[in-house]
Order: structure tokens, then C-alpha cells, then sequence
């Protein structure tokens, strides 16, 4: 493996269509230079991404990388992941894909410690679509789907995978590449599942919550809470918490790399039923 | 041929009783067939299990029989069911309290338990010796009670000994349902990794794989509903290695998305449908090819699809493994629809049948560079003179793409010039399983030139094979395997001096028909249909069909 990879050898060279100013970009420099900086070819890496402004990233990476439909990032990577382990898989995606429509797999990936790095683009708004209410919306959140203000509790993705068994949980945010790339080359290099959530503005659907709005909210914790009181309290006392918040070990096993098994089918076959 | 049948209620160990006997039967040689009735509820109700037991050493097994040897009845239900098929009204057997029971066949066994006292009962009518049976009862069981209640059924058994009693015919037999033979098949084709979820009648296959793919170092998941599984199968699939995705009606709702994104984003993609009685939750135990239709259409938008049908268990064997084959080549989905009746029945046939059949297809992974590198700019969607494009898994060096079910170019990317890709990619892309290389579009049974045909598939494939040998020169049968790409050409030509047609199918819209039509035209054509969810028995078939054509035919046996 060349000592050598950066950033760039993980772009294809097509450009982005993303607005200027979309939190996006900072993402995908994230996971370029992490790659890179652990030293993962191009080849052996697959980038998984859902729909959504947020999905197009997979059309911008210089790796593998397949674009799936809405909210089915984490099951496609299972098969991905599971069938060839050797493989670096992230998956990544906005919040409506896998806080609204794909939440359910986002427990079960949490449940399975699926070795995969699933990185959630939240920019509270469905910005693909122009600006509707998505399920991280602050509540009384107006929009062209909720115009006397949204009703409904926003989710709370970090809570709802530590809940589900998650052993790796980190926030960021596109305004701060560094941290960004350190958390996702940690989440890499975590034997498990990791969920990693990114506040990623939409400056042009959700100007209310643009970089602004972070950088005055944000504050960094150096390391992951020890114990589970810990956790919860950090994340009541501020939302907005960034860095590596839950870090655990848990059982990998069925996710290593097939052994070759030199059996001759036929009689293999013929056990299982005769 | 002989024929028993056990009544009893579910939760009374019916099927269990059921399985002993033919695992006896089998390490006896004898082919044979099992039938189970499931109550339309999953749990709770009536349940039976027939058997239809070849006399001699046999490579194909009987079809579902109609008239019956030998039945062991719980309750007055029970009679009712089978006393008319019964060929000796006398031979009834069963509790004390049960109308229409002879004195003499009468006995008292307990609620559990009744499974064992009838397991004696059919043993001492078959002559099969009475160790051999014990050794698998006591397998399963405690001894004490139940070799005391084996004992009072085979001493009445042996009252109605059988005059050609069972022995050892000394052939190494298997017994094996259709999903075991997906699973054969699907083995024999490299399938090392599957993602299910569970459904009737699609379970065994997860449960099979469950146990049988982790000693080949590989392994299933039983994931969170019919969506998930079907996008791990597409990632597995993108990965480089071979899965199907398996499942019924309403799963198959959930799954019709991802067929359209791997149409769209051309991942080789297997998926099998188990069709049950529809639509909704349906009747989820009972047997109907009502899909079909549904199949050939399914997904939005327009794509390129190859739907294939099985005709018999050993047929499951190979079809799998075709379709793996095909779906590599033409990078398209491949659909295998099967139907209850045929994915649940267990035959019990020669081994070597079922060896040859899972040798009977080489592994072919189509266009596909699974190692190295690719030199130069690589196109993954680009078509190659006429044939289907190159694909490559992650791993190959330079051959790095994006897989999209947005509309693309020839490298992957979304946001195309879309007026060129679709007179170009996509035309190729909707057109290029038109007309697919398949050696046996379908198979013919009897005669070629007979002026009747009857056509069908699925569980359908035994009756009208059955029907076809017993009344040579006047049919032929035509058991379908392929439905999309409609084998036209060689449909013409087998149906060329066919004069009257039925097609029999078990749905109330006619749907092989309609897929059928092209080829049916200017003939006198029939519908034979049943929607009821039960499977016909072998004079039900036979007598419908000559109802519908009309006219009696001496030489039928019954």
C-alpha cells in the first residue's frame, strides 16, 4: 500500500452540485482526509449514501461508492461489511434518511455492532426537497409543511443508538474540518458500529440554524463519558456537545474474514439432508 | 402406490408423526411424497398429513393422491374429510368417540399422544418392522408411555396388514422440500451469505442457510423486515458475492423498490417469491400462483427483468442456479416465482437424482473482474458491442465506480445529459434481457405432435405430468420455466399442431394465460382455475380437465 495516499486520491474529480456554502463539503473533505491519513486504498473503501443533497456524496468519492435509495444506507452496507469484511465501509446520509425514513435499520445496526462508520449529514430541514420539516426540527419549527410551526418532539438520534447498543457515538460539525476528520478517522478505527452526527447547515432552507448558530452552541468534550450517567447528563446539558461522546467494546466476531473452507459441496450437500 | 393419511389437531404433533414415517420410509429406499394441510390461522385448527408411498424403487415421485390406503382420524371432522376418499370404507381408524369407527379399529389414546398411537397403526399396516420405527420414535420422545402407545397402534395396524408390506429396497433415498432445494441449489452456486426475514412460506429458507452456511465459513442474518434484507442482498451482491433474497406476498410489497434500484443500477440480483394466497395478509398457509402478474411489472418505471419458474422440487435445483448465472450475464433482476404448495411439499427421491441436478450447472459470474486491475478509463455502464457491460467489485484497482439508482452516464455519475443517456443507456439497459440464452424455456411431457396440450407450472407440474403419462399420444404437457423474456419462438413451435389447449393455473385472473396470449392465438384455449388455496389431488385434476374439454376418455384409470 502506498505511504503516500491525501485527500485528493480519494475525489474522482467530478464536481460537486451542492450549493455554495453546504455543510456537505466539509463532510466529504472529512472522510477524504481521514482515509487517507489511515492510509486505506481508494479501492478497498466503499462509501454508502442514501438520498438527499447529502446522498450525492457518493457521486464525488474516488472510492467505491453506491448511492442507494431512501433510508437503506445501513442494511446495504450490512451486505457489504458482512460479506467482505476486509473492506472499509461508511455510510453516510442526511437526517430525514436516517431519522425519518431509515431510523429503524439505524437501531438494528446499532444492535448488531455492524462495523461500519455511518456518518448523518443534520441540517434539521429537508433541503433537497426546499425546505421541508425534518424529524430533528426544533419544535415550533416553520416551514412550508408545518406553517404554524412544527408540533412534533424532534428525535434524539444520539440517545435513541446509545439505547440500541451503540458502542461508538460522536458529534461534529462541517465548520470544523480538524475536529471533523479526527473523529471520523477514530470512528473508523472503532471495532464496531459508529454513529458519528454532523451538524452540516442547509444555508439556504434552514438559515436559522446556520454556522453561526453552531459555533456559538458547540462545545468540545475531550473524552467519551465512562459511565451512562455521564453520557446522558452531557448530552441534557447541551445538545450541541462535540467529540467522541460513548466509546465501549463489544463482541465482533461474525464479522471477521471468511475462512476458506476447502469442502467438497457435493458431499457437503449430501450430509446436510441424507 | 400406497396412500395414508393422519388427522388430528395443530399442536397434537401431526407433522411430527408425519416426519417419522418418512424418514422410516425413506431409509427404506421407497420415493415417496409427503403433503401437510395447514389451518388458514398459523396456529390452532385442524391440521393432516398425507403420504403417497411408490411400490417399487421409482426416480420421480406420485403427484398429490386423491384416493387413500389407510387414515387415522382425531375427530368426527376428520371422517368427514376422508371417508369418501377412503378406497375401503373399513379402513378408519381412530378414537372411541369418533362417528363411523369401527369397534375393532377403535382405541383410547390420549390428546398427545394420538400422534404415536396412529404412527403404530400405519407402521403395522405397512410391515415396517417394528425396531426400526421405535429407534426413531425414541429419538424424539421419552421412552416408557409412548413405546406402550406405539405398541397398542402397531398391534392394530397388524390387523389390516398390508399384503405387499414395505422392505428394503436397498436405494439411498433423500427427502427434500422446495426451499431445501433452493438451498441445495443456491449452495451449489456459491451463495455463502443470505439476509432474510421471516415469512410462510419462505422461513425454511433462512432457517435452512441458518445452519447450513457457517461450517462454508459463510453466515445469514435475520434482519428487520423485507426491505432491509433486500438492499443487504444488493450490497452483497455490489460487493462481488452471490445471495438471493426470498420471501411471500407481502414481503415482496416491501422488496419492490430495491428491484427497481437494482434494475437501475445494474447489481446482479436474485429474488425468489413463494407465492401464498393473496392479496394483503391473504392465506398465508394456503397455495396460489396469483404474483405473476405482478412479477412480470413489478417496480416503477420501465426495466428489463427474466422471471422464471420452476416446475418441480429437483427443478428448484437448478433453476437457482441458472438464474445466479443469469443474473451475472445480463446484470438484471431474476425472479423465481414458486408457489406453496411446491416450496413446502417434501419428496423422497434416489439421491443421485437430486446429486445430478445439483451438478447440473457450472458457476458462470458473467462479465465480472473480481481481482486485479482495469487499465485506462474504466465506464462500468458501457455497453460492449451488443453484450452487457463490465462489472467490477470493490478491490479491483482502477475499476472504482459509483453504483445509482439516480439516472446516470456510462461512468455512474447522476445529473447526466438525459436526453442522450436515455436514447443511449437506458435503451440498452431496458432491452438487454429481450431475448435471453436459456437451454429449456420450458419442458414437454407425452407426446409432441398430440392435439391437446395442457399447459402450467409450479405445483401444477406433477398433475399434468401424471395426467400426460397415464393417457399417451392424445397430450402433451408443456410445464413452463421461463415467463419473461416470453419464450415465444419456441412456444410457436411446440404448440404448432396443438388444436385445444388448457392452461392450468391456480389463480381467478388467468394470469399464465394472459402472459401467454401471443402465443395462444387461433387456438381453442381453456382456463383450468383454482383459488381456494388447496392443491389439486390427482382424480380433482384429471376430472376437471376432462370436464372442460368435454369428453370421456376410456383408458383413465380413475
Amino acid at each position: 500500500m502506498s505511504a503516500s495516499l491525501t485527500a485528493k486520491d480519494f475525489s474522482n474529480g467530478n464536481s460537486p452540485t451542492w450549493c455554495p456554502g453546504c455543510g456537505d463539503f466539509g463532510v466529504l473533505r472529512g472522510i477524504q482526509g481521514a482515509l487517507a491519513k489511515l492510509n486505506i486504498s481508494p479501492e478497498n473503501s466503499v462509501l454508502v449514501s442514501g438520498i438527499g443533497c447529502s446522498g450525492k456524496i457518493a457521486h464525488y468519492f474516488g472510492g467505491y461508492s453506491i448511492h442507494t435509495t431512501h433510508g437503506r444506507t445501513l442494511p446495504t452496507a450490512l451486505g457489504i461489511k458482512s460479506s467482505r469484511p476486509e473492506l472499509t465501509v461508511i455510510a453516510a446520509g442526511g437526517d430525514g434518511d436516517g431519522y425519518g425514513i431509515g431510523v429503524g435499520h439505524l437501531i438494528h445496526a446499532a444492535r448488531r455492532n455492524l462495523p461500519v462508520t455511518y456518518i448523518v449529514m443534520d441540517n434539521s430541514v429537508y433541503g433537497n426537497t426546499k425546505g421541508q420539516t425534518s424529524p430533528t426540527s426544533p419544535l415550533g419549527y416553520e416551514s412550508s409543511t408545518s406553517p404554524e410551526g412544527n408540533l412534533d418532539l424532534p428525535i434524539n438520534p444520539l440517545l435513541l443508538a446509545w439505547s440500541s447498543g451503540a458502542t461508538f457515538i460522536g458529534q461534529g460539525f462541517s465548520g470544523d474540518i480538524k475536529q471533523l476528520e479526527d473523529l471520523i478517522t477514530r470512528g473508523i478505527q472503532h471495532e464496531g458500529f459508529s454513529l458519528i452526527n454532523v451538524f452540516s447547515p442547509c444555508v439556504v432552507f434552514n438559515k436559522a440554524q446556520g454556522y453561526d448558530f453552531y459555533k456559538e452552541k458547540i462545545t468540545y468534550q475531550d473524552q467519551p463519558a465512562e459511565i451512562s450517567p455521564e453520557f446522558v447528563s452531557l448530552l441534557s446539558e447541551n445538545p450541541f456537545t462535540a467529540g467522541v461522546l460513548w466509546q465501549n467494546k463489544k463482541d465482533n466476531t461474525r464479522y471477521q474474514e471468511q475462512k476458506v473452507v476447502n469442502t467438497d459441496i457435493l458431499s457437503y450437500l449430501k450430509a446436510r439432508i441424507v | 402406490m400406497k396412500s395414508i393419511a393422519l388427522f388430528g389437531l395443530t399442536g397434537q404433533g401431526i407433522e411430527t408423526a408425519g416426519e417419522i414415517l418418512s424418514k422410516v420410509i425413506e431409509s427404506l429406499g421407497y420415493t415417496h411424497r409427503n403433503w401437510r394441510d395447514f389451518s388458514t390461522i398459523i396456529r390452532g385448527g385442524y391440521t393432516s398429513f398425507e403420504i403417497y408411498i411408490a411400490d417399487k424403487y421409482e426416480t420421480e415421485s406420485p403427484p398429490r393422491l386423491e384416493e387413500i390406503d389407510l387414515a387415522v382420524v382425531w375427530t368426527d371432522e376428520g371422517v368427514d374429510r376422508y371417508l369418501s376418499r377412503l378406497k375401503d370404507k373399513s379402513m378408519i381408524f381412530g378414537p372411541a368417540n369418533v362417528k363411523s369407527i369401527s369397534i375393532d379399529h377403535q382405541g383410547n389414546p390420549p390428546k398427545l399422544g394420538f400422534n404415536i398411537w396412529s404412527l403404530g397403526i400405519i407402521c403395522g399396516h405397512l410391515g415396517i418392522p417394528y425396531q426400526l420405527v421405535m429407534k426413531e420414535v425414541e429419538m424424539r420422545f421419552k421412552k416408557g408411555k409412548n413405546s406402550d402407545l406405539f405398541e397398542s397402534g402397531y398391534q392394530l395396524g397388524l390387523t389390516v396388514r398390508s399384503e405387499e408390506p414395505l422392505s428394503d429396497l436397498g436405494v439411498e433415498n433423500a427427502t427434500i422440500s422446495g426451499n431445501d432445494a433452493l438451498c441445495l441449489g443456491a449452495i451449489a452456486g456459491d451463495v455463502r451469505y443470505y439476509y432474510g426475514y421471516p415469512i410462510t412460506p419462505a422461513s425454511e429458507i433462512l432457517e435452512n442457510l441458518s445452519k447450513w452456511l457457517p461450517p462454508l465459513g459463510g453466515g445469514t442474518f435475520q434482519v428487520e423486515d423485507e426491505i432491509a434484507a433486500i438492499h443487504a442482498a444488493l450490497g452483497c451482491s455490489y460487493a462481488g458475492k452471490r445471495t438471493f433474497v426470498a420471501t411471500s406476498g407481502p414481503g415482496l410489497a416491501l422488496m419492490t423498490e430495491g428491484l427497481g434500484y437494482a434494475a437501475a443500477t445494474e447489481i446482479p440480483l436474485v429474488l425468489v417469491d413463494n407465492q401464498r394466497g393473496g392479496p394483503s395478509t391473504g392465506m398465508p398457509t394456503k397455495t396460489e400462483q396469483s404474483d405473476l402478474l405482478h412479477l412480470m411489472n413489478a417496480g416503477h418505471g420501465e426495466f428489463a427483468r427474466i422471471l422464471l419458474t420452476p416446475t418441480s422440487v429437483l427443478d428448484c435445483i437448478v433453476t437457482i442456479q441458472e438464474a445466479l448465472n443469469l443474473s451475472e450475464y445480463y446484470q438484471c433482476p431474476v425472479i423465481i416465482a414458486l408457489d406453496l404448495d411446491l416450496a413446502l411439499r417434501k419428496i423422497s427421491i434416489p439421491w443421485e437424482r437430486i446429486e445430478s441436478a445439483i451438478s447440473s450447472v457450472e458457476i458462470d459470474r458473467g462479465p465480472t473482474f473480481l481481482k486485479s486491475s482495469i487499465e485506462g478509463i474504466y465506464k462500468r455502464f458501457a455497453a460492449v458491442g451488443s453484450s452487457p457491460p463490465i462489472r467490477t467489485v470493490p478491490g479491483v484497482k482502477g475499476g472504482a465506480y459509483v453504483a445509482s439508482g439516480d439516472e446516470h452516464d456510462e461512468k455512474g455519475l447522476m445529473e447526466p445529459d438525459f436526453k442522450k443517456v436515455r436514447r443511449t443507456l437506458h435503451i440498452r439497459r431496458l432491452n438487454k434481457a429481450n431475448s435471453i440464452q436459456y437451454n429449456r424455456p420450458f419442458s414437454r411431457v407425452g407426446d409432441e405432435g398430440s392435439p391437446i396440450t395442457i399447459i402450467g407450472t409450479g405445483a401444477m407440474g406433477e398433475l399434468i405430468e401424471n395426467f400426460v403419462k397415464n393417457n399417451p399420444g392424445v397430450y402433451q404437457g408443456l410445464l413452463i420455466r421461463q415467463l419473461a423474456p416470453l419464450p415465444k419462438e419456441e412456444l410457436t413451435v411446440a404448440l404448432k399442431n396443438a388444436k385445444r389447449i388448457v392452461v392450468a393455473e391456480y389463480n381467478a385472473k388467468a394470469q399464465i394465460r394472459t402472459i401467454l396470449e401471443s402465443v395462444l392465438e387461433d387456438k381453442e384455449v381453456h382456463s383450468l382455475l383454482r383459488f381456494d388455496g388447496e392443491h389439486f389431488t390427482d382424480k380433482e385434476f384429471n376430472e376437471e380437465i376432462l370436464a372442460i374439454l368435454n369428453e370421456v376418455t376410456s383408458n383413465l384409470t380413475n
